[in-house]
């Protein structure tokens, strides 16, 4: 009898400690199946690409005749011979580096502007977030090309202060800024971002800050923008991310090729060429890699330094 | 309970994918109905053939015009079209190669990807259409139809057969009071005509629209008339060296400096502007390098304005006198086809009947064909009167027509990669050669 009831008890234990493996399944099974679409997505569009990309970039790879394992020639080639490859971070860091806190000043300065109750608030917010929709669409690519253009706006603008007409985006000391500039422009989903975060911090601060006698910037360095700061690092770390993938308006202005002489050859448009011109399959998915690593070091960069800056309410 | 909501959840997956699967059933099947109808009349089933080419929208209404009367013909086929222009073809030509949904009928430029397409088994050879009488060849220049070959295989069929050349504007050259070049002038007496019609032109006008340097043809025929080619037939060696090269960039250079062709930023603006609004179509230049069945083109844009057609420069001191290229627009198929049969009879009519090439005349350049060039005799247009001309003086002195080896689509954007850097004045001429040198053979050697 005892024996029987201690041989019960044990298994019952291991049917608990099963249990305990399996709890997480159990919990968990209804959530899965309803994930279910979204898994098979991520696993079908991203995983198995991603794998293949990881495959294909240590072979050669024409797309046509089967890939040529080749071992790390790839990465080899493209860290120490390739110098359109220099060039093409080059100009993709510069584009980062100068275009996203341009684009987060604005954004931050235009969200603080209409966060003072100006009346028509909904009708602003929208208004300036339409560039952020059209952002990086064919047409504004196009129309920016006009702007910057010989017979542009632009010139005609300048033409009035007397400054000689150039080509911006045809002159390669200037076009890389025509696409700086368009990527400040469209400041509009960071700004929305920002004016949420603002009507986050509680209006008693400014009020306890009013009666001890604090200007209007002391209230802006020393309340606004420490409340603010895990908004300015998410939008910091998205619109990095976002911009080191930029490709369309460099395709539409530098011609498909990154002219003129390479100074729009952004990272990803030297990728499409060596996949879709040049048909180096295995390059481009070596190259894809490599931007993985760098957007990984930046973005963990940001994290580590976080720590020193933003300031989480707890 | 829990296994009986698990299979709730379950149902309701599988009812919104039969859900899906029904509506697309409900869908095909009028479609099914109809082409049983047409079984009992034409004894054919209902086809789509997905045809492809480059151009505008100009040559896309007579593409359009063509394959109509087609379809009504034959109601049982409908042509899918996907027209682009030339630049955005081949981008989306080589994607869809690597995802192997080519469009079943394309065109396709032998000289310049020939071989890159025909070497990676992707096109359908046509010599069985041809032995069963679906594709006739009777009459077909024996030349044109060896250039469609590859490894002794019929790939391709010529739409016409153009080469580069200037085009240029008579009646701009009566207002300044100059004559028409004369026929096979050399390079000096051509450096020296521009740069007196230069002289007498306004601020922002060119003689010659656009940089040639920045393209690859003006290198090529360089090359050949001093004997050599763009690149070695195998394809691992560049055809020329680097003294040719320098005289060439220094050549164009000095009318650069002359102002006769545009500086560099401004021809890097050129290069991405739509031909009907670049200098030579809205009467801003009276010369431009194109294919001479362009001039048709450019003469809409210009209308008003009298064109007409010179061969390009000629060599005095060279090996040959001219180095033009045959280029040749073709139309091939796609293996992976899945209406071969169908399509092939649709390349036939293209490039054989009668009244189709009628319409087409010489959009694509000179037929290939003795039954089609002589029944277009009484419609030509008169520029294309001119380009027939024109060939027939080239062909007597250029070497014969080199389809470029595989891979040198890299080499070429090597090569305009360094030509702009002359263009700009960022390299030297030498230091520019010297690094096309070194970089070229890089990557011909991979």
């Amino acid at each position: 009898m005892q024996a029987e009831a201690l041989e019960r008890e044990s298994a019952l234990l291991n049917v608990k400690k099963e249990s305990a493996g399996r709890r997480l399944w159990n919990k968990n099974k209804v959530a899965l199946l309803f994930l279910t679409p979204w898994l098979i997505g991520l696993i079908v569009l991203s995983l198995i690409p991603m794998i293949a990309s990881m495959y294909l970039s240590f072979t050669h790879y024409d797309m046509f005749n089967m890939p040529k394992w080749t071992g790390f020639d790839n990465y080899i080639n493209l860290l120490t011979s390739d110098l359109r490859f220099t060039q093409s971070l080059k100009v993709t860091l510069k584009y980062v580096f100068i275009g996203v806190p341009l684009q987060l000043i604005m954004a931050f300065g235009l969200a603080v502007v209409l966060n003072r109750g100006v009346r028509g608030l909904s009708g602003f917010r929208a208004i300036y977030y339409v560039p952020s929709l059209l952002g990086p669409s064919l047409a504004i690519a196009i129309l920016w090309k006009q702007l910057f253009g010989m017979d542009g706006i632009i010139n005609e603008f300048l033409s009035i202060f007397g400054i000689a007409p150039n080509s911006w985006v045809a002159d390669p000391s200037t076009s890389l800024y025509t696409l700086i500039i368009l990527l400040a422009w469209q400041f509009g989903s960071p700004m929305v971002i920002f004016l949420a975060g603002l009507k986050q911090i509680p209006t008693d601060l400014y009020e306890s800050a009013s009666i001890d006698g604090a200007g209007r910037f002391t209230k802006l360095f020393k309340i606004t923008i420490p409340m603010l700061t895990p908004i300015i690092f998410f939008n910091l770390v998205m619109q990095l991310i976002n911009a080191f993938q930029a490709f369309t308006p460099a395709y539409i202005i530098g011609g498909q090729t990154g002219g003129p002489l390479d100074s729009t050859l952004f990272y990803n448009l030297y990728l499409y060429i060596k996949a879709f011109t040049e048909f180096q399959m295995g390059y481009a998915s070596a190259m894809a890699w490599i931007l993985l690593a760098v957007i990984a070091a930046f973005t963990g960069l940001l994290f580590l330094l976080a720590k020193k800056w933003v300031h989480y309410e707890s | 309970m829990k296994l009986r909501r698990l299979l709730s959840v379950f149902l309701i997956l599988l009812l919104s994918f039969t859900v899906a699967a029904c509506s697309s059933n409900t869908n095909s099947e009028p479609a099914e109905k109809n082409s049983g109808k047409t079984t009992e009349k034409n004894e054919s089933k209902n086809v789509e053939i997905r045809f492809a080419w480059w151009g505008n929208p100009e040559r896309d209404k007579v593409y359009n015009q063509i394959l109509d009367i087609y379809e009504k013909e034959n109601p049982n086929v409908k042509i899918i079209r996907e027209p682009s222009s030339w630049n955005d073809y081949w981008t989306k030509l080589s994607t869809q190669a690597a995802g192997g949904n080519l469009p079943d009928i394309f065109g396709l430029q032998l000289l310049l990807y020939g071989n890159e397409y025909f070497s990676k088994n992707v096109i359908e050879p046509l010599d069985s259409y041809v032995k069963d009488g679906t594709i006739n060849t009777e009459g077909w220049d024996k030349a044109v139809i060896d250039a469609g070959k590859y490894k002794d295989n019929l790939y391709a069929l010529a739409k016409g057969v153009t080469i580069e050349s200037m085009i240029f504007n008579t009646s701009k050259l009566k207002d300044l009071g100059i004559d028409s070049p004369k026929s096979g002038i050399t390079y000096e007496e051509f450096a020296d005509y521009t740069k007196k019609i230069q002289e007498k032109l306004p601020k922002g006008e060119y003689a010659i629209s656009g940089d040639p340097t920045s393209i690859e043809h003006g290198i090529e025929m360089w090359a050949r008339q001093k004997g050599g080619s763009f690149l070695s037939e195998d394809g691992k060696s560049l055809g020329f060296t680097e003294a040719d090269l320098k005289s060439y960039w220094t050549y164009w250079d000095d009318l650069r400096k002359a102002g006769v062709i545009p500086s560099g930023q401004v021809s890097a603006e050129q290069s991405t502007t739509p031909d009907q609004s670049n200098f030579f179509a809205t009467g801003k230049a009276v010369f431009i390098e194109r294919p001479f069945n362009q001039a048709k083109v450019f003469a809409k844009y210009l209308s008003g304005n009298e064109l007409d057609i010179m061969r390009y420069p000629t060599m005095d001191n060279g090996k040959n006198k001219g180095g033009e290229q045959l280029q040749v627009p073709a139309i091939v198929m796609s293996k992976k086809s899945e209406v071969k049969e169908e399509a092939a009879k649709l390349i036939n009519y293209f490039v054989n009947d009668l009244e189709a090439t009628k319409i087409y005349k010489a959009e694509n350049g000179i037929p290939g064909t003795q039954p089609v060039r002589d029944n277009l005799e009484t419609v030509l247009d008169p520029l294309d009167v001119k380009a027939i001309k024109v060939m027939e003086e080239v062909q007597k002195d250029i070497p014969t027509t080199t389809i470029r080896p595989q891979g040198s689509v890299e080499v070429l954007s090597i090569y305009k990669r360094y030509a702009q850097n002359v263009a700009f004045g960022k390299m030297s001429i030498d230091k520019a050669a010297e690094g096309f040198f070194q970089e070229a053979k890089q990557a011909l050697n991979k």
